[in-house]
């Protein structure tokens, strides 16, 4: 059996160039295993075999990241290489965030497996789980060199299962941390068999793996007050799915992937006979006889007549939000704020049902 | 209270002249069963026909499916309050025929045209794709394809399509009435070892009390703007728990689906053996206010307190990430009262399992499990036959989708396009894994 | 840009990370309740979207719940 190809990638000083004072550097090659990739070779056996090593300088990598990628890239190809490992990186940030990257790179140009190893709290970890790639698979290390051993073995182990075509189990089977995508699986059990089962061992003290986990939000930086109102353009935004009569612009009850805005320019309150309402998430009746209750713009009027603000933007933005993708929903907030910020609005009074 | 649920299951579904059941061998009179439901002069017209596993056969226009059973002893009938006098049920013996369905194919001309209240249909396949991820893809259909007559109130369509399938449900059960069944399970929450983990299941659904009919009713009566009760789970297995039928898409439960609740069933096998089943309380969810919200499941789990429950599952129905908060917060509540939770539901996660599993999440959902995600498309074949009520040509599964022909091949964007798509309740064994 | 948000799942907004939330009536009409006079719906909107305005103006860290004054006629 031909021994699988791979190249392994190392920064300057795991690759022997020098410390600090060489981390610009630029991508260089070396012949088969170098450092740590001689260990990791040995520990491969005759399954893989290391053809080359490619390194960079630390500081390189951060600064042309294009250029280190593209040549790292062309030597995977000209060396036929079905496999990356990079690092492992430790506590080291430039490295790890390195290690991270050449990993997608290569992976994604060659459909091949690419992996790496690091500390938890390498800002590398947070670039592996950006990239989301079903091939790139990273391994936590200890801080420090003195978990080399360790490191190289759970990595050569996981290469082994994939050179012997074995399918890629859950990160808690496997080790690597997870990407936090979803794959839709059959399992052996009724999902109500195993939502008893998990209830009894976790009332028994027994070990449980919960199925969902749990996720933190990242939060949205906070937009400075207003701070003289009555000099202030207001715009109304809406997700409740008020739209002109036969919703000319075909929003979908769910999952709409675009935005409109229509115009209030003349009207002083919103009534039933101008208006339809689109949205399959709730119940719609309220806001058909009052579009007042998503689009309040009578009350609005009034204020804009008595000078507690100077102008209401003549336009409302809407977006009829049932099930929503949340990709979907960034890039439209986005956009809508680019086009508020042309047409000098200065905050927004958003309804959402 | 000690319920017999006697099983006569159904391996093969044949159309003749008279209505029997005999080997596993479900015979149908066509003519009879029809008579029966257009003596509802609601009915403009219907037809009935069978689907079984494997075919190439496409059922569209889905509003609800319904398992034929009939009480043999024991106070009340199956569907109390609407087939009978309300009555409490679940006792005595019941006469069921498994791996089969009712299952109402249903057009009118609606009142209601969009938002949650307006009708809803699903889709089934018996075969490919879409027939692995729900029960109706296993069970044999006999599907009862209605039309009804013009002017019906939405909640006169949902009255009349229920009865119709429950009827014919109601008469294929008859069937049994005098022959020995396969197998007889008995279920009971007697006394057991004190030492057995204390159970309790809460089971929430949306229901919304502004539309024609709520979405679920107890014993005939639509759930509207109420607090939790409490239910012994033979209660739900003689049918005392029912489904809007005018709603048969993946986002609604079926009656079928209450019948054959998964987690009751488990819950029950394993009483005295492995738990103590206290008893299912049964919550309404989908309050319009955070201030609702916290009041339900603040009762929620005091009721489990008060049971003196360990642990709890809890499961949702509905798509809706606003009824999501009502569970959450159920969760968190229990939690807190030293209640633990699993909690098991489906999942959103996008297109490619890239996004967010959940819309809401609560420090003390700890241990879930996941029964799959209804966001991903599905691609389905075309199929050789296709059976269903209204112009099959196009099918509008969503109100504002644009309709599409139940002949063609698709890919469509969500599982809960298909009847059961969405599994609200374990029955399947579709999740999601992290990677 | 601030954004006020007037919404009832106000809880759901916080989480989602908006900074500015305000709490509406209920969901399908959240500027209003239909269950009052005309007047009296209209004066509810005008405090609902009056406090969504003092939103726009203060200086928030965080997600921030501003409740106008509301009574519950039903959950």
């Amino acid at each position: 059996m031909s021994r699988v190809r791979v190249l392994h990638y190392l920064n300057q000083y795991f690759a022997g160039i020098g410390g600090e004072e060489k981390a610009d550097v630029p991508v260089g090659l070396v012949e088969g295993a170098v450092g740590p990739g001689k260990r990791l070779q040995t520990l491969l056996g005759d399954s893989a075999q290391i053809v080359a090593t490619a390194y960079c300088g630390d500081n390189y990598f951060n600064d042309h990241p294009n250029e280190a990628q593209a040549a790292i890239i062309q030597i995977a190809r000209e060396r036929d290489v079905k496999m990356l490992v990079t690092g492992p990186a430790f506590a080291s940030g430039r490295y790890g965030f390195a290690c991270a990257e050449v990993c997608h790179a290569v992976s994604t140009s060659l459909d091949l497996y690419a992996i790496t190893g690091m500390h938890p709290e390498n800002p590398g970890v947070e670039r592996y789980k950006q990239y989301k790639n079903r091939k790139v698979f990273l391994f936590p290390t200890t801080e420090t060199v003195s978990g080399m051993e360790k490191a190289l073995s759970i990595m050569t182990q996981f290469l082994s299962k994939r050179i012997a075509g074995e399918t890629v189990k859950p990160p808690h089977e496997e080790g690597y941390l997870p990407r936090d995508f979803r794959i839709d699986e059959f399992k052996s059990q009724t999902s109500a068999v195993r939502a008893v089962n998990m209830l009894l061992d976790r009332l028994a003290g027994r070990p449980f793996f919960t199925e969902i986990p749990v996720e933190s939000l990242e939060p949205i930086p906070v937009a400075p007050p207003i701070l003289d109102l009555s000099k202030a353009c207001l715009a109304i935004v809406s997700t409740s799915g008020v739209v002109p009569p036969g919703n000319p612009d075909g929003f979908r009850g769910y999952q709409n992937t675009k935005w409109k805005k229509y115009s209030v320019d003349k009207l002083d309150s919103m009534s039933e006979r101008d208006w339809d309402v689109v949205h399959g998430g709730y119940n719609i009746q309220f806001m058909k006889k009052n579009p007042n209750y998503g689009i309040p713009l009578d009350v609005c009027r009034e204020m804009e007549k008595e000078g507690v603000f100077a102008r209401l933007y003549p336009y409302y933005y809407m977006f009829p939000g049932a099930r929503g993708l949340i990709s979907e929903t960034h890039r439209i907030g986005r956009e809508m704020y680019l086009d508020m910020k042309a047409h000098g609005v200065d905050g927004v009074i958003q309804v959402d049902t | 209270m000690r319920l017999e649920m006697a099983a006569f299951p159904v391996k093969e579904v044949r159309l003749g002249n008279q209505i029997t059941y005999q080997n596993g061998i479900l015979k149908i009179d066509k003519k009879e069963l029809l008579s029966l439901v257009l003596e509802d002069k609601r009915v403009a017209s219907a037809d009935l026909d069978a689907a079984s596993p494997g075919e190439k056969t496409r059922i569209a226009h889905v509003r609800d499916a319904v398992e034929p059973r009939v009480k043999v002893s024991g106070p009340g009938c199956v569907f109390p309050g609407i087939l009978g006098p309300v009555e409490t049920v679940g006792e005595g013996r019941t006469h069921r025929l498994s791996g089969m369905t009712v299952m109402a194919s249903a057009e009118y001309r609606p009142t209601i045209l969009n938002g949650t209240a307006a009708k809803n249909a699903g889709i089934v396949d018996m075969w490919g794709p879409a027939s692995k991820i729900t029960p109706y893809g296993t069970t044999i259909n006999v599907v009862l394809t209605l039309d009804l007559v013009d002017g019906v109130t939405e909640l006169e369509a949902h009255a009349t399509i229920q009865m119709a399938e429950f009827k014919v449900a109601h008469r294929l059960a008859q069937t049994t009435r005098d022959q020995i069944p396969d197998s007889i399970e008995v279920f009971e929450l007697s006394d057991v070892a004190p030492s057995l983990p204390r159970i309790v299941y809460i089971v929430t659904f949306l229901a919304d009390q502004n539309n024609p009919h709520s979405g679920e009713a107890y014993y005939g009566l639509p759930v509207r703007e109420s607090l939790p009760t409490f239910m012994h789970p033979n209660e739900i297995l003689d049918g005392a728990v029912t489904a809007d039928a005018r709603q048969g898409g993946g986002i609604h439960t079926t009656t079928w689906m209450w019948m054959n609740q998964p987690v009751i069933l488990d819950l029950l096998r394993r009483h005295g053996k492995e738990l103590n089943f206290l008893g299912v309380i049964f919550q309404r969810t989908r309050f319009e206010t955070d201030f609702g919200k916290q009041v339900t499941a603040t009762c929620s789990s005091q009721l489990a307190r008060l049971l003196k429950a360990d642990g709890a599952i809890i499961t949702r129905t509905s798509t809706s990430g606003n009824n999501f908060i009502d569970v959450m917060l159920t969760v968190q509540a229990c939690e807190q009262k030293g209640i633990k939770v699993v909690f098991m539901t489906p999942e959103w996660g996008g297109k490619e399992g890239t996004e967010l599993p959940l819309a809401f999440y609560v420090p003390g959902a700890k241990s879930m499990v996941s029964t799959g995600s209804f966001e991903r498309d599905i691609k389905v074949p075309a199929p050789s036959k296709v059976i269903g009520a209204g112009d099959l040509r196009r099918v509008e599964l969503y109100p504002d989708d644009p309709p599409f022909s139940a002949w063609d091949e698709h890919t469509l964007p969500s599982w809960f396009l298909f009847t059961g798509g969405v599994d609200w309740f374990g029955v399947m064994n579709t999740t999601c894994t992290t990677y | 840009m601030p954004v006020g948000v007037i919404t009832a799942m106000t809880m759901l907004s916080k989480q989602l990370g908006a900074n500015r939330v305000v709490t509406g009536t209920k969901i399908p009409h959240p500027c209003g309740d239909p269950n009052l006079s005309p007047e009296a719906d209209k004066s509810l909107r005008r405090e609902i979207v009056n406090t969504a305005l003092k939103s726009i103006q203060t200086e928030v860290k965080g997600p921030t719940v501003f409740v106008p004054t509301v009574t519950y006629t039903t959950g």
